[in-house]
């Protein structure tokens, strides 16, 4: 009884358990990386990437995906940094690029909810069309002298960076998003089976909409950190994140077929990157070794996830036949 | 024709002559010209109910009647109309439908397009340049590409069309190819990888195309292989021409002063360009030669590639600064690259005293706006320029000397000096800069 409550936690906290291994891994290869100050530098360092993987993960789960999320945060960022400027208050920038990202992303609802078009096609077609409109819009040059633009991105309250603090309140807004509001758990329905979702009574049109419109004002809200941590709006500035984003979901044990994922599994997710990435970076570790390790460590640890869930469910099956046999 | 840079130049060997004719020469060297006279003719010649049939003819399609069609031309009939019994029949009238479809849409792209007749009307066809840029998203090459541009619009002549590789080795080759298609009179070419166009502009060249490389430079060394000798291996790529900066020049601007001021047993970060690229790779080859060689006592604490990406040097070094040991300089191959390290310590006591004076170094290379402000600020130690507007200028003089004859393609050969931008004259970069419209004049917040 007592194996199998123990197995149970082991299964259900296992990417917890990757996790907690690489940081131990990581303390141990160098000294530098428990500093605070390292520790501070990763949860900064995350925060775009954990806010578009939130977006992410919110479409994976209810079974589609976006990937112009990069391409809307350089837009959004460069829209909200061309706002300050012009008006030098902060929150007409950071509206414009709510606004924009929303705006974006409800195309992409369009087509994938009321057309039918595919998610990867639909959004691959806005990653160029941002990207194209934020290029051209800046004619390709970074816009330069933000001012206090900066703070959201560089910022400290207390001993907090300002993204942190952000990333912090986002995360309980969609983790209570994901666990106690019909809108959360109808993603899981629809990611599951659309058509089962629609008979049972979800709209899962709305779903969609509401849904891109979310994943656009998280990556509005990246845009303008992103672009002040940079102290410049970078029109060629995040390139290829979507990916960031979506391998942070995917590790954190989100499944690609849609109806399964947590909000603590993707937060882990993105640390586990995040560890691997600066420990290679604090050991010296050349770039493209960095990806050739990277790539094999995200096999592993999604591969070991995958192993523990299906030992879990192959035990319910065989409980649930022992159950039948003794019937 | 006057060089519109306002900064010095210097010339290679650069000759002018004088080539009567060679105008109309380049004009016959290129029939597809004619073919587009010949479609503008038939647009012009458009009367209602026989247009249709004199774009039918031009383009092929053949009259309803006579002999039965035969069977393959069914095929698009079956794909684009599929169904039906009698296919044979119907997917001949189904190509009719679609021919004619094909023509209305043809007739109308054409007329939306500008006809270039309007401006044989005034006494001929303008040049047809391309620039092929080696990417979009790069700020370097976007601030080439709008100065071509800008610096296309002063010839009447010219017609300027940009097309960009996305730093795409594959949509390079596909681009360049396409210049062929197109029959352009010039084509520039911002390599993304020296080695992987060079064959690209060769064919180019042997489609009779003259072709203008520029930041980088292809040699002949990137199409045949590095021999060793100098003189071969810096050889431009026979039969170009080239307007460019000397990356070795540029870099060794830095490294001269650093051998100079970084302390003894120093402790240096190197942030690389791209793995590949020309500017990239010679440039850190001129830290070796001017820096790297002379100060033995200095070690290369972290060196990695951030691509010349602020957002990627910035991760890159907020991890570094964790490494324990103080940097005591950050080598940048471009000031993109070193804004972003700089980021990262900006706000960090171990770098900046409270006084604000920094207590690290920093090099870089372009001289952009962005790393003429860092300089003011005193973050960036030095940066050379690499004036964009300058090396646009220069191309698109030769470009017009070259189409009017008034030399060969192989005669351009000329590299813009790279002067030291440092905190004594720094100012005169950033008015530069103010000027034109870069910058604002209170260095805060306008655009």
């Amino acid at each position: 009884m007592k194996n199998d409550k123990l197995s149970y936690y082991l299964q259900k906290f296992s990417i917890l358990i990757v996790l907690a291994a690489m940081f131990l891994v990581c303390s141990c290869l160098s000294p530098y990386f428990l500093k605070t100050n390292n520790l501070m530098n990763i949860a900064r360092q995350l925060c775009v990437g954990i806010l578009i993987a939130y977006g992410e993960m919110i479409l994976i789960v209810s079974g589609f995906l976006d990937l112009s999320v990069g391409s809307v945060l350089a837009l959004s960022g460069v829209l909200a940094v061309s706002a300050y400027k012009a008006t030098g208050s902060m929150a007409l920038a950071l509206l414009a690029a709510l606004a924009v990202g929303v705006a974006c992303n409800l195309f992409n609802a369009l087509f994938v909810g009321n057309f039918g078009v595919p998610a990867f096609i639909a959004t691959l077609g806005m990653q160029q069309v941002a990207r194209g409109i934020a290029l051209y819009y800046t004619g390709g040059a970074n816009i330069l002298q933000l001012g206090k633009f900066v703070n959201i991105g560089q910022g400290m309250v207390g001993i907090l960076p300002l993204p942190v603090l952000i990333l912090i309140g986002v995360t309980v807004v969609i983790w209570y998003m994901f666990n106690h509001t019909s809108y959360g758990r109808n993603l899981y329905a629809i990611g599951g089976n659309r058509k089962a979702a629609e008979a049972s009574g979800i709209n899962s049109i709305r779903s969609i909409y509401i849904s891109y419109a979310i994943n656009g004002l998280l990556a509005g809200l990246a845009g303008v950190i992103f672009m002040a941590r940079n102290n410049a709006g970078l029109p060629n500035g995040a390139i290829g994140y979507e990916m960031t984003g979506l391998t942070a979901v995917i590790v954190g044990g989100t499944s690609f077929t849609g109806g399964v994922g947590t909000v603590m599994g993707t937060v882990c997710g993105a640390f586990i990157i995040g560890f691997l990435e600066n420990i290679m970076n604090l050991l010296g570790v050349n770039s493209y070794v960095q990806s050739v390790i990277q790539g094999l460590i995200i096999v592993l640890a999604v591969a070991f996830d995958i192993r523990s869930k299906s030992k879990k469910s192959s035990k319910v099956i065989m409980a649930a036949d022992d159950n039948a046999g003794k019937k | 024709m006057q060089c519109r840079g306002g900064l010095r130049r210097k010339s290679r060997g650069c000759s002018y002559m004088h080539r009567p004719g060679q105008g109309k020469l380049l004009l016959a060297q290129h029939p597809g010209r004619a073919n587009e006279q010949e479609e503008n003719r038939l647009l012009l010649d458009h009367r209602p109910g026989q247009g249709n049939q004199l774009l039918m003819q031009h383009l092929g399609v053949r009259r309803a009647g006579g002999k039965p069609p035969p069977a393959w031309l069914s095929l698009p009939g079956k794909i684009f109309f599929p169904g039906g019994k009698n296919f044979i029949k119907k997917g001949w009238r189904n190509v009719k439908k679609f021919n004619k479809i094909m023509a209305v849409a043809m007739a109308a792209a054409l007329a939306a397009a500008p006809m270039t007749a309007s401006f044989a009307e005034e006494g001929g066809d303008p040049y047809r340049v391309c620039f092929v840029a080696r990417a979009s998203a790069d700020t370097f090459a976007a601030w080439l590409t709008s100065s071509i541009q800008e610096a296309a619009e002063e010839y009447d002549d010219i017609e300027l069309t940009c097309v960009s590789g996305d730093a795409d080795d594959n949509k390079m080759a596909s681009l360049l190819e396409d210049c062929i298609t197109k029959e352009y009179d010039l084509v520039i070419v911002q390599s993304n990888n020296n080695a992987a166009q060079a064959p690209y502009v060769k064919n180019l060249v042997d489609a009779g195309i003259p072709v203008i490389t520029t930041n980088p430079t292809t040699h002949q060394s990137d199409l045949d292989g590095v021999t060793g000798d100098d003189e071969v291996d810096n050889a431009v790529l026979a039969g170009t021409g080239t307007v460019d900066a000397d990356p070795v020049e540029q870099a060794s601007r830095g490294a001269q002063r650093a051998v100079e001021e970084v302390p003894e047993n120093g402790n240096v970060v190197v942030l690389r360009g791209p793995s590949g690229n020309y500017h990239a790779e010679k440039r850190r080859e001129a830290w070796d030669t001017y820096f790297f060689s002379q100060r033995e006592d200095v070690t290369i604490l972290y060196e990695d590639y951030a691509n010349w990406n602020s957002d990627e040097a910035l991760n890159l070094m907020e991890t570094w600064v964790q490494g324990g040991t103080h940097i005591d300089a950050i080598i940048s191959m471009n000031d993109n690259m070193a804004a972003g390290a700089i980021e990262a310590v900006r706000n960090n006591t171990d770098y900046i005293s409270e006084d604000g004076t920094p207590n690290f170094l920093a090099y870089g290379v372009d001289g952009t706006a962005q790393g003429c402000l860092l300089v003011k600020e005193g973050l960036l130690t030095a940066t050379a320029l690499q004036n964009a507007a300058e090396i646009a200028q220069l191309n698109m003089e030769y470009a017009e000397k070259v189409l009017n004859g008034e030399m060969d393609v192989t005669e351009v050969n000329d590299f813009v000096e790279a002067p030291e931008i440092n905190a004594d004259n720094v100012d005169e970069y950033i008015q530069i800069y103010i000027d034109n419209g870069e910058l604002s004049a209170d260095g805060t917040m306008a655009e």
